[in-house]
């Protein structure tokens, strides 16, 4: 065993022991396994949703993107700290009505709003395919980066089975509590290592951050600093595209199913804002990740592809065995904490807003807690599947996606704000954001100018659901009347 | 909660500011921001004008969200 796994494996353990310890807070039921008994404070839902947007792309993408794209990457710097401010006033609102009405995820909302099961399934199915290419990229990460730190000795295949074995073990044994308790120690593994790693590597190759970032300006990347950045084939990227980017991002950031359904697992109103608040610190830490991506520039040209740039500095740059087995059990971390959560939501949205409605009457408890449990595993296999034995491009599915889940976003500002939003109006809104969005992701020759996919389904999704909402009839004034005393705040 | 369904006043005060930092954070806003000097702790001025909006936006939801719990602890003693 090479001196690069032990790290990793200390990690592993831990998460394993943290992740089934909670099992014994938490009640034998669905509220117990799907939410926590609605009973995360603060700390628990900073790490939750933290790991929610901090996934194996920290350490993959990120410096990937710093590397190759330079400024563009400040994108993410921004869409993560903007996005989550809706939470501030949507979260609430969902709590409120999840505890009073029994609703868990948020296809229930929705679809209890509208007085329509179509959509609740709709809304479902998007939400499995978006998760589903999310979790293999995840699991793809895991098999690549201890495959790395053991020197090929643990093929990806392997590594990816050993980590996600661990997390399917503790999801299914403690549910909402084991996600949420690994998850702080995750996200504080992986902050910690994200920091020493940010200022280590380039203070051992240019005596610091500063030096680095002058050494970047005066030579002939200097074009890399500049916003907004440069794009894929390396021109310089234009600001349509990257402002487009972030506005769709920010819009799509608390529509992801496994991100809003935390909302229902809180304790109350006060934990959930005063998160949202905290938020912004634990964006800040994307600039060390986008550092460990500057610091290759000038000292590591050529890497392709680009995401593997923090793995090719661990095996090249003569560094400590230690020190690249601290890094990996940290990618193990970022990519582990965003597994166990979309396993966890894939399942709970799968049973709750696809199998329960189809059947047309409710599971009892234990039934629909071992139905979840099943399908946790089976999404799980499907991701591992692809992960491993399939070669289709997950990548750009995965891009295509936030443009998708965005347009979830005008649903859910319906669903809260707007009374004479009706069932039909918003799932043809919906369909009309996804389609148009598609159609400029696979044909972006066609746009008319170079904003990314998702604002045109936005404007398309927006114009459909104003203009077949007036002409179709509401839900009825009692239905609403719920949704109004939930609060305008 | 205020009364009548209206946001209260300092909720479509906080929507201000996070619009006007959100705009200071893309085109034409971050025009103002996007270049390499002065350096602030070494990282360049681009980086410190994104990491200064998201302060903004910080104070701005602190300030907020006290304001909130005061009021609740108002309502209900």
């Amino acid at each position: 065993m090479t001196v690069e796994l032990i790290p990793c494996l200390v990690y592993m353990g831990i998460a394993l022991l943290l992740g089934m310890l909670p099992a014994r807070f938490s009640s034998r039921s669905v509220a117990g396994f799907v939410a926590g008994d609605r009973s995360l404070n603060t700390v628990l839902l900073y790490f939750v949703l933290g790991a929610a947007v901090f996934s194996s792309f920290a350490f993959l993408g990120g410096p990937g993107w710093a590397y190759s794209r330079g400024a563009a990457a400040f994108y993410i710097l921004s869409y993560g700290a903007f996005g989550m401010i809706p939470f501030y006033f949507l979260g609430p609102r969902a709590r409120r009505l999840g505890e009073r009405l029994g609703f868990f995820t948020q296809a229930e909302i929705i679809g209890h709003r509208f007085d329509s099961r179509a959509l609740q399934v709709t809304v479902a199915l998007f939400s499995i395919v978006a998760l589903v290419p999310y979790l293999t990229l995840q699991i793809k990460g895991v098999g690549y980066i201890l495959s790395v730190a053991s020197h090929g000795a643990l093929p990806e295949w392997a590594g990816a089975l050993m980590a996600y074995g661990i997390v399917t073990i503790y999801v299914l044994y403690s549910g909402m509590l084991g996600v949420s308790w690994t998850s702080v120690f995750m996200g504080i593994a992986m902050m910690t290592i994200g920091w020493l790693f940010g200022l280590y590597l380039p203070w051992k190759f240019y005596g610091g951050v500063g030096p680095m970032f002058h050494a970047i300006a005066t030579g002939p990347h200097a074009a890399m600093l500049v916003p907004p950045g440069l794009d894929a084939s390396g021109a310089s990227w234009d600001w349509w595209g990257y402002s487009s980017a972030i506005i769709v991002s920010v819009l799509g950031f608390c529509c992801w199913p496994h991100f809003f359904m935390r909302s229902m697992a809180a304790k109350d109103d006060r934990s959930i804002k005063l998160m949202v608040v905290l938020y912004p610190t634990m964006q800040v830490f994307m600039v060390p990740v986008l550092i460990i991506g500057f610091t290759a520039v000038l000292m590591f040209p050529a890497i392709k592809p680009a995401d593997t740039v923090l793995p090719f500095m661990l095996q090249h740059a003569g560094l400590s065995p230690w020190l690249v087995g601290l890094a990996s059990a940290g990618t193990l971390a970022a990519s582990m904490h965003t597994g166990d959560a979309i396993m966890h939501a894939a399942g709970t949205v799968g049973v709750r807003d696809g199998i329960v409605p189809l059947l047309g009457k409710p599971l009892g408890d234990v039934q629909e807690r071992r139905l979840i449990r099943v399908l946790i595993v089976v999404m799980t296999a499907v991701a591992y599947y692809f992960a491993v034995a399939s070669h289709i491009s997950l990548v750009s599915l995965l891009l295509g996606s936030y443009g998708g889940v965005a347009q979830v976003f005008p649903v859910l500002i319906a669903t809260f704000y707007w009374r004479r939003a009706t069932a039909v109006g918003v799932g043809a809104g919906l369909l009309a954001g996804v389609a148009v969005n598609m159609l400029f992701l696979l044909m972006p020759s066609l746009k008319p100018v170079p904003l990314h996919e998702g604002i045109y389904g936005l404007v398309a999704n927006v114009i459909v659901l104003v203009t077949v909402s007036l002409m179709t009839r509401p839900v009825s004034a009692e239905r609403l009347k719920i949704y109004a005393e939930a609060g305008w705040d | 909660m205020s009364k009548a369904g209206r946001a209260p006043r300092r909720h479509r005060l906080l929507l201000g500011i996070v619009l006007l930092s959100l705009a200071a954070s893309v085109w034409p806003g971050y025009l103002l921001g996007a270049r390499i000097s002065p350096y602030v702790l070494g990282l360049p001025f681009s980086i410190v004008w994104l990491v200064g909006c998201i302060g903004v936006v910080f104070v701005a939801l602190l300030l907020t969200f006290r304001a909130d719990m005061r009021e609740q602890h108002g309502k209900r003693p």
